[in-house]
C-alpha cells in the first residue's frame, strides 16, 4: 500500500491510531482541508482528533469505505421538504447502535465535515421523532418532562393548532 | 504519540473486519453508557444547539409542534426561527416572498406565528369552501371531486370539519382566504352543471348541457385577465406572479387541467403537464367555447386554423349564451 494510494494515519481522542487510505480520509471536508493545508512531513505523526474515540472514529471509517464511490451529496434544498424515507438497508444497518453511538457519530459527523453521514444520522434520529407524541418521545429518548403542569397546559395550547382531532393530548 | 503503541492498519471493508468493529463499538459504548441503566438518552441535551436543527429540519411542522412540548430544551430547540422560515416557505411557497419583504421593512418576523396564523386563516378559508362545495349540483361529479382535492386537498369525506385544528390538516398549498374565495367562484362557475337528463360525466366526458352564460362570461373574465398578466412575467417562475394574478393563475390551471384538457384534444397534454403562465397566456389566446354543431354534446376547441380568422371578440358571452339558452 504505497504510491498514490497513500496512507493517513488518524488518532482518536483516547490515543488509537488507524491507518486510512487517503481517499478514505478525503470524504471529510475538515481532513480534506487539513490534508491540503499541512506539508507531507507534518503528516507523519498523524492527525490527532480531539473529538473523536476510537470506537466512533472505525464507524466513521467504516461508513466512508463503504460510501466512497458516492457522488458527493447535492446541497440541501431549502424549498423542499427533506426525505427521511430514502435510507439504503446498509445504511440503515449501520445506523442500528445504540443511541448514545448514533449520537457521537452525529457530532463526529459534525466535526468531520461529511455530510453524507451528518445527513443519513441526523434522518435516523429524525425518523425516532416523527409521528410520535411529545410523551412518546420522551419514552424514546429518556427524557424526564421539566415543565410544571401550567408550563405544560401553556405549552400545549400554543402548539395545540397543529394536533389531529383523534390523538391525545397528553 | 501512542502511534506506536496501538496502531492498526485499515484495510478494505472485509468480514472479518467488520466484526472487529462491531466488537470495538460495543465496547465503546457500554462505556460511555455506564451510568444510566436506560437505552434512551435526549438528543437535545447531547447535542449542541446548531447540530440539533439538522435532525429537526426533516420534521415536519406537526411533528416540531409536538417536539415543543418533549421538555424545556426541546421547546427551545423547536422555536428555532430557521426552521420555521423553511416549513413556511415548503407549505406556503407563494406567500413566503410577501412575507419576507415584510420582515425586511419591519426587522423581525417570527415565522413560527406567522405559520400559525396563516395556518388558521387557510383553515378559515377552507371551511367556508367546504361548505360552498358541498351544494349537491357541485359534489356528484367524481372529477370535480379531483379537482378539489388537487386544489385544497380538501377531503371530502370529512367536509363539515370547522375547527381550526382539524381543518389545519388540509394543506391549502398557499392560498390566502382571498385566494380560496375567489378559487371556489371560478370552481362554482367552471362546474359542470347537473342535468336530470345526463349527468357531467366523470373523466372527460363531454359538457352535455350547455355552459350557462354566467359562466361563459366569467369564463371569458379569467382568459381575458390572465391574458394581460401573465404574459410579461417570467414564464419559469410562479412565484414570481403577483398575489392577486396568482389566485387567478391557479384557477385558471385548474380550470385547464380538470375541465378543458380532458375535453380538447389540443390541450389533452396539459392534463399532466406543469403548466406555466405563459401556456396559460397562449391557450387562452386560441381557446373558444364552441356551441354543439348538430345538437351534440358542447365542446372546448382550440380556435387555430378556423379560429385565426375569427376576431377575438367574436368567441365573447354573447355566442355562447346565446346558443346555450
Amino acid at each position: 500500500m504505497s504510491g498514490d494510494h497513500d496512507m493517513v494515519k488518524l488518532i482518536s481522542s483516547d490515543g488509537h491510531t488507524i491507518e486510512v487510505p487517503e481517499d478514505i480520509v478525503r470524504k471529510s471536508q475538515t481532513l480534506q482541508n487539513t490534508l491540503d493545508d499541512l506539508a507531507k512531513d507534518q503528516l507523519e505523526n498523524g492527525i490527532p482528533l480531539a473529538n473523536v474515540t476510537h470506537a466512533i472514529l472505525t464507524k466513521v471509517v467504516e461508513w466512508c469505505t463503504h460510501h466512497k464511490d458516492d457522488p458527493p451529496p447535492p446541497e440541501d434544498d431549502d424549498a423542499r421538504t427533506r426525505r427521511t424515507d430514502d435510507i439504503t438497508p446498509w445504511d440503515a444497518d449501520f445506523c442500528k447502535v445504540e443511541q448514545t453511538v448514533l449520537f457521537e457519530l452525529i457530532l463526529a459527523a459534525n466535526y468531520l465535515d461529511i455530510k453524507g453521514l451528518l445527513d443519513l444520522c441526523c434522518k435516523t434520529v429524525a425518523n425516532m421523532i416523527k409521528g410520535k407524541s411529545p410523551e412518546q418521545i420522551r419514552q424514546t429518548f429518556n427524557i424526564k418532562n421539566d415543565f410544571t403542569p401550567e408550563e405544560e397546559e401553556q405549552v400545549r395550547k400554543e402548539n395545540e393548532w397543529c394536533e389531529e382531532a383523534g390523538s391525545t393530548g397528553k | 504519540m501512542a502511534s506506536s503503541t496501538d496502531q492498526e492498519v485499515w484495510t478494505e471493508t472485509t468480514g472479518a473486519s467488520t466484526v472487529g468493529l462491531n466488537a470495538a463499538a460495543e465496547t465503546a459504548e457500554s462505556e460511555q453508557v455506564s451510568g444510566s441503566a436506560m437505552e434512551g438518552v435526549d438528543p437535545a441535551e447531547v447535542l449542541p444547539a446548531e447540530v440539533m436543527v439538522h435532525v429537526l429540519a426533516y420534521l415536519s411542522a406537526e411533528d416540531m409542534a409536538r417536539a415543543a412540548r418533549v421538555s424545556k430544551r426541546w421547546k427551545v430547540a423547536a422555536s428555532d426561527n430557521y426552521l420555521w422560515l423553511r416549513l413556511f416557505e415548503q407549505r406556503f411557497p407563494f406567500a413566503a416572498p410577501e412575507l419576507k419583504r415584510r420582515f425586511r421593512e419591519s426587522g423581525a418576523v417570527d415565522w413560527r406565528s406567522e405559520f400559525r396564523n396563516t395556518v388558521a386563516a387557510e383553515a378559515d378559508a377552507l371551511h367556508k369552501m367546504c361548505t360552498e362545495l358541498q351544494e349537491p349540483g357541485l359534489a356528484h361529479s367524481h372529477r370535480l371531486r379531483g379537482a378539489r382535492l388537487k386544489a385544497g386537498r380538501v377531503d371530502a369525506r370529512k367536509p363539515r370539519k370547522t375547527s381550526a385544528t382539524a381543518a389545519a390538516k388540509f394543506s391549502f398549498s398557499g392560498f390566502t382566504m382571498e385566494q380560496a374565495l375567489e378559487g371556489k367562484a371560478w370552481f362554482r362557475a367552471f362546474a359542470p352543471r347537473r342535468s336530470a337528463r345526463a349527468p357531467a360525466g366523470a373523466n372527460g366526458a363531454p359538457l352535455r348541457t350547455p355552459p350557462d352564460p354566467h359562466l361563459i362570461a366569467e369564463f371569458n373574465a379569467l382568459k381575458e385577465r390572465v391574458e394581460r398578466r401573465s404574459t410579461p412575467l417570467p414564464d419559469k417562475d410562479k412565484h414570481h406572479l403577483q398575489p392577486t394574478s396568482l389566485a387567478e393563475y391557479e384557477s385558471a390551471v385548474i380550470f385547464f387541467k380538470d375541465l378543458i384538457a380532458p375535453r380538447c384534444p389540443a390541450y389533452g397534454a396539459y392534463a399532466t403537464q406543469a403548466l406555466r403562465p405563459v401556456d396559460l397566456a397562449r391557450g387562452f389566446a386560441t381557446l373558444s367555447f364552441a356551441p354543439p354543431a348538430s345538437g351534440q354534446a358542447w365542446s372546448v376547441s382550440k380556435g387555430v386554423g378556423a379560429g385565426e380568422s375569427k376576431a377575438p371578440g367574436d368567441q365573447d358571452d354573447a355566442d355562447g349564451g346565446d346558443a346555450g339558452a
